[in-house]
């Protein structure tokens, strides 16, 4: 091993003990399940794409520049990487069956042999291909094989400054038959980057907040459903269309959610569960089940590329239709996780890349192994709804007293809206009232009866006063439930709930600007009436793609009349504060921290070290404020503190 | 830390029109058309001596010294040198020179240099451009083609001078393209230079070989060791054959441009996702601006911007000018109460242009402007008759910024073949199945997997990715790093069936049409690119070479439309009638194979 790649592993293990930690979980999550490294070579960039075993345990590792390395004894501190084929382009997906590989290519599935067994493939086929406008969002992702052989495959939404579908099919998930015939199977997609199926075999896909899609979330994919984003529809009209919805058929000129909308539109399948954003993450990725040897055996994990992590997802069926609940799981990885797969040494093989796309792990690809200590965290094993309430239960006894005390529990629901423009905060937040406890007769279970549940709404359920009989906290105290339906209530398909699922269209203004508005003193917007002579210095900055502004380094004199021109034209959101000298990361962290209020107060928390700030700006968009430098010499910083922007988004105000 | 001058207008405009180019297809083109120098006559040039001659048109062997047959008719200037073949006495032929003195002057054409000849061209008849056969050369100099030829030292030695970044010649005996922007010395009032003569870009064949290229003084041979703000272009004619067609040019004078005073503006109320009908909205308010810099701000930054310009534009020549409007939302620009550019500017932004004929002089000037939500920005650019395309008004403005230094990144091949799959640019489209292989010999090519045809070859470097493999790499495109041969695409709708990679790492495609499957292979050989066809089942007959004019010279080689040179080394070719297309017939799990030399 070289130094330099010693060096890396120590830097990469650094990282790891100082915890990229976003909910602060890190440490103790390391008692239950343990990262470890998979030393990879100096001059192999393994921008991560793709991850599969093959039958003698050899895990293949296809990159984003198209390589396409295997890898021998990745359990050990020395495996081996040889590379297998280079040429693809830009393949987010790998499978392996039958002696033969398939990628998804972003233009083509291929399958790659290596027919003379010289350890190099030689034999590439064209499954199946289809157009491409030349936008750089127009993704491919998988396949993943149905048990009758056929391929699925899903197809990303190019960028326009919008999600748009430039080329049939973009936006869709297809089926595809080893002969490379294909039929479309479902629309509405916007990011599709990770799918797979339950331990049911029933079809899951993630999606990432953007426009129509207020929140990371999860749907349940079957023939002909369509997930929410309307630019798909665009090719509804073809023949071989399962969905019939047109794309004038989606409309947001009256506010609503995807729930509500689900009602009135039977193709629409509202999500099975949200990932309230920034809470839970940023941008979700891989989907897996939790193998047999494992805890949880059965339940999903979701990866989470921008904030390094993989969540839990407990899921059930009510009425026929998908819902559950997901919580936090594991934090902490080295870089954006892309991909995750079971490893014959019973450990998660978890693949990571973070070019153009920063992640709170720093580093720009990793890739990481994760196994079980044998040791079971105390942890909301799952959460089930009753007619009344949530029927919770923990992975181990609960102390009684404190189980059965209704303080211990805390739920709040919200909603989000369903639009074009890109995310949403939670709106209609209300919380709820747990006005009884019954302890379940297994000492490890109890229910929780609770007023007013509302179909369609995420429920943030804390238990931070439960405790286990060895007096342990749980290791994550919260979790949010998505409801569909309510037991008992009968199937809520087809008809519009009444009162409580209606939306109060007091609380949003679909017509209003997209700045998300902080009223604040330290955001002054119009020039101030004494400064006659108008700005001594005007700045302007922009945000560039990576989760970078343009400028480095901006100067200013001490107690220079400033203004400053902040443009967006990125495709997510920004802002920038200006904060006193190494004051970015704790202002960064604190705006992490504002949980549920986070994206309504624009990730902009309060404090004495912030001496100006923008608003937060949606993509394409612009501020201009007006602030005075500091008297005192020196280097403040600016800094986006966007969650998972911080590390990279940054920058140096010279007063001198 | 740099301290750089930048027009922070025209730096917006750049980037906005690269992400309209899908929409500049169907509109009118950035910028005016080029004059075109009429090669029917010779007017364009003083009178010069007999060896320039116009012609219908050249054929010139790659194997021969000096080769240069012509046809008769027009279209073609050629220099025909009096001691045909005899390389030690140059110096017979005269020079051809303009009749236009030009400042600053942008100009293309192509050139055809017979195998061993040489030329120039000499801006303001003082600095040189060389033009040279020189193919294959490895250690550039300045006197290599497209290489900025020296200067005489106090001794008359060679000093100075610009080698081209790299080899983007062509073969002796086919058609090759420069585009240059070359830039006048400037002078003060007092007569004084005040800033030295550059050549801004010299590309050759699609590469960029010369950038920024300043020149002390005037080159070895010039016609004046003065340097002056005006002066004619002359082609060298006393070394050797050469010919030239397509010869276009704009000349600038860096002084004129469009001015726009006096403006003034008008708010009004309302919000609307479309230009409104601003005489029957409520006025806000109004007064005066310097420039479209501060829209939101007229409004209290608040959205909702409709906004009504006026001034006075002063014209300083008559004639046609290039209007261009990049609005978010949008607007409409009227001259002398006439609509030149309207712009919906649907959705969001939006870049349109328009054509008017315009009078020296004064003119009234209104640009209406709506904004709904989000961003909102008004940028107009013109370009007139002896003047480049600029923003009014015109806003110089200083800017203190770090910039960062562009990162690069490129692929190199050592000893095996490498693989790209990439976007890849082909004849002004991006492409979007492209797998292009990088020999060790240095000859590398781009291949469509999707209708299996071979695109671009080129020699040199091999791949820039730094559009690609750099951030998310938006443009997602392969660049290669020498200039590319674009070939003709047949048209047989191949059913692709994928590849097979050789024991030597390339790669075999596999095609299907009708019953017919194909093996295709291309491979460096000796410089040149071999590429093999394989029935591994059926016939098919196809074409090899696709062009407006095919034509047999010696040893077996074809010039296709003197772009490239094709020989047959194994198997029959058949030309077809009209000498558009070379045609092979492939079958019974035979190989054909034919060389690609340029």
């Amino acid at each position: 091993m070289s130094n330099k790649m010693l060096l890396s592993l120590l830097l990469v293990a650094l990282f790891t003990v100082l915890g990229v930690s976003q909910g602060g979980y890190s440490a103790q999550e390391a008692e239950y399940f343990i990262i470890s490294e998979v030393p990879i070579p100096d001059d192999i960039i393994l921008e991560v794409g793709g991850l599969a075993f093959d039958d003698a345990g050899i895990l293949a590792v296809t990159t984003r520049r198209g390589e396409f390395w295997r890898i021998a004894n990745p359990e050990s501190n020395r495996p081996t990487f040889t590379r297998f084929a280079q040429g693809l382009h830009e393949p987010l997906g790998l499978a392996y069956r039958e002696g033969s590989y398939y990628v998804a290519q972003r233009g083509e599935l291929s399958k790659i042999t290596d027919t003379d067994k010289d350890g190099r493939a030689d034999k590439f086929e064209n499954i199946f291909n289809w157009d491409l406008a030349g936008n750089y969002h127009e993704y491919a992702y998988g396949p993943k094989f149905l048990p009758n052989g056929d391929m699925i495959i899903s197809l990303n939404l190019g960028w326009i400054g919008r999600g748009a579908s430039l080329s049939k099919w973009s936006g869709w998930m297809l089926q595809i038959k080893p002969d490379g015939s294909m039929l479309p199977l479902a629309a509405g997609m916007r990011s599709p980057a990770g799918f797979n199926f339950n331990k049911d075999g029933d079809l899951f896909y993630t999606e990432n907040q953007g426009d129509w899609v207020g929140s990371g979330r999860m749907t349940h994919i079957e023939k002909g459903v369509f997930a929410g984003h309307p630019e798909s529809l665009k090719w509804s009209g073809e023949r071989i269309s399962p969905i019939s919805l047109k794309l004038e058929d989606i409309k947001d000129d009256v506010p609503t959610t995807l729930f509500e909308e689900s009602k009135k539109i039977p193709a629409l399948r509202a999500p099975s569960v949200w990932f309230p954003h920034t809470i839970m993450g940023i941008s979700t990725s891989d989907v897996m089940v939790v193998p047999e040897v494992w805890p949880f055996a059965g339940q999903l994990l979701v990866g989470d590329q921008g904030h390094s992590k993989i969540m839990r997802v407990f899921q059930e069926k009510v009425n026929g239709v998908y819902q559950g609940i997901c919580f936090p799981f594991r934090e902490g990885f080295a870089s954006g996780l892309l991909r995750m797969e079971w490893g014959p040494d019973e450990s998660i093989y978890v693949g990571m890349t973070s070019r153009g796309w920063a992640a709170t792990g720093k580093a720009p690809y990793g890739l990481q192994r994760l196994k079980w200590s044998g040791k079971m965290p105390f942890e909301m094993e799952k959460v089930e709804i009753q007619s009344d309430g949530f029927l919770i239960t923990f992975t181990e006894p609960v102390d009684k007293r404190a189980a059965a005390n209704p303080e211990s529990y805390a739920i709040t629901d919200f909603n989000f809206k369903y639009h074009h423009l890109y995310g949403s905060a939670p709106i209609m937040t209300e919380d709820r009232v747990v006005y009884k406890v019954e302890l379940g007769q297994d000492g490890r279970s109890v229910k929780l009866l609770v007023e007013g549940l509302r179909p369609g709404f995420v429920n943030e359920i804390k238990a931070a006063g439960v405790r286990s009989i060895a007096g342990q906290e749980l290791l994550h105290p919260v979790g949010y439930y998505t409801i569909n339906e309510i037991p008992g209530a009968g199937s809520l398909s087809g008809k519009v709930s009444e009162a409580n699922g209606e939306m109060d269209h007091s609380e949003h203004d679909m017509t209003g600007s997209n700045f998300v508005e902080t009223p604040s003193a330290k955001r002054v917007t119009e020039m101030p009436a004494e400064w006659e002579e108008g700005p001594d210095v005007i700045l302007e900055i922009e945000a560039i793609p990576g989760m970078m502004y343009d400028k480095k380094i901006m100067m200013v004199q001490p107690g220079q009349r400033v203004k400053l021109v902040f443009n967006n034209p990125d495709d997510m959101a920004h802002n920038l504060l200006i904060v006193q000298p190494g004051q970015a990361d704790a202002v960064a962290d604190r705006a992490m921290k504002l949980g549920l209020k986070g994206e309504e107060m624009g990730f902009i928390p309060t404090g004495e070290e912030i001496i100006a700030h923008t608003t937060l700006l949606r993509p394409n968009a612009s501020d201009v404020i007006y602030f005075t430098a500091p008297k005192k010499k020196g280097n403040y910083q600016y800094v986006c503190t966007f969650p998972g922007h911080a590390a990279t988004m940054r920058g140096v105000l010279m007063v001198k | 830390m740099l301290l750089l001058l930048t027009s922070l207008v025209v730096g917006c405009s750049q980037d906005v029109a690269v992400e309209t180019a899908e929409k500049e297809e169907a509109g009118l083109p950035p910028f005016l058309p080029m004059n075109e120098v009429s090669l029917d006559v010779l007017d364009f040039w003083e009178p010069s001596g007999e060896n320039w001659q116009l012609v219908g048109g050249v054929v010139a062997d790659f194997q021969k010294e000096w080769d240069l047959v012509t046809a008769e008719g027009s279209g073609v200037l050629v220099n025909i040198v009096p001691d045909e073949g005899k390389r030690d006495v140059p110096g017979k032929g005269s020079h051809l020179v303009s009749k236009l003195a030009h400042g600053d002057l942008e100009l293309e054409f192509e050139v055809l240099v017979p195998r061993g000849s040489n030329s120039g061209i000499y801006f303001q008849n003082r600095y040189e451009l060389q033009i040279r056969d020189t193919q294959g050369d490895e250690d550039l100099t300045p006197d290599d083609m497209g290489g900025i030829y020296y200067r005489a030292g106090t001794d008359g030695e060679h000093i100075e001078g610009s080698a081209p970044a790299i080899n983007a010649a062509r073969l002796a005996g086919l058609w090759q393209k420069f585009r240059v922007m070359f830039r006048a010395p400037r002078f003060n009032e007092a007569g004084q230079k005040v800033k030295d003569a550059a050549f801004e870009y010299v590309y050759l064949n699609g590469a960029l070989i010369q950038e920024n290229v300043t020149l002390s003084g005037p080159t070895v041979e010039a016609g004046s060791l003065e340097e002056v703000a005006l002066a004619p272009f002359r082609i060298q004619g006393d070394h050797g054959p050469v010919a030239f067609r397509n010869i276009k040019y704009k000349a600038f004078d860096w002084n004129k441009s469009v001015e726009l005073s006096g403006l003034t503006y008008k708010l009004y109320e309302g919000k609307f996702d479309y230009i409104p009908n601003f005489d029957s909205l409520p006025l806000l308010d109004s007064g005066e601006v310097v420039d479209f810099s501060n829209l939101t701000e007229l409004a209290g930054y608040n959205d909702g911007v409709n906004l009504v310009f006026e001034g006075v534009l002063e014209v300083p020549t008559t004639g046609t000018y290039l209007f261009e409007t990049i609005i978010d939302d949008g607007g409409d620009l009227y001259i002398d109460n006439n609509l030149v550019v309207p712009n919906e500017g649907d959705p969001g932004y939006g870049l349109e242009r328009g054509l008017v004929a315009l009078e020296a002089g004064s003119h009234t000037f209104r640009q209406t402007f709506y904004q709904e939500v989000w961003s909102a920005y008004l940028v107009i650019n013109v370009e007139g008759p002896g003047m480049e395309k600029h923003a009014i008004p015109m806003v110089e403005q200083t800017v203190e910024e770090e910039r960062r230094p562009e990162q690069k990144l490129s692929v190199e091949v050592k000893d095996r073949p490498e693989l790209i799959r990439a976007f890849v640019n082909h004849k002004g489209t991006k492409r979007t199945h492209i797998l292009s292989t990088g020999s060790p010999e240095g000859i590398h090519y781009s291949f469509d997997t999707r209708n299996d045809q071979l695109l671009n070859i080129w020699r040199g470097g091999y791949a820039d990715v730094s559009k690609m493999w750099i951030n998310r790499g938006e443009e997602q495109l392969l660049q290669p790093m020498g200039a590319v041969l674009e070939l003709e695409e047949s048209d047989l709708a191949f059913h692709p069936l994928g590849y097979d990679l050789s024991e030597a790492g390339y790669p075999v495609y596999r095609y299907q049409l009708g019953t017919a499957i194909i093996l295709d292979k291309s491979e460096p050989e000796n410089g040149m690119l071999k590429r093999t066809l394989t029935a591994e089942q059926g016939e098919l007959d196809m074409p090899i070479a696709i062009g407006q004019e095919i034509i047999p010279i010696s040893g077996g080689w074809y010039a296709v439309d003197q772009l490239y040179f094709i020989k047959l080394d194994s198997g029959e070719g058949t030309l077809s009638r009209d000498g558009s297309k070379l045609m092979v017939r492939v079958e019974g799990g035979q190989s054909i194979s034919y060389l690609i030399n340029w």
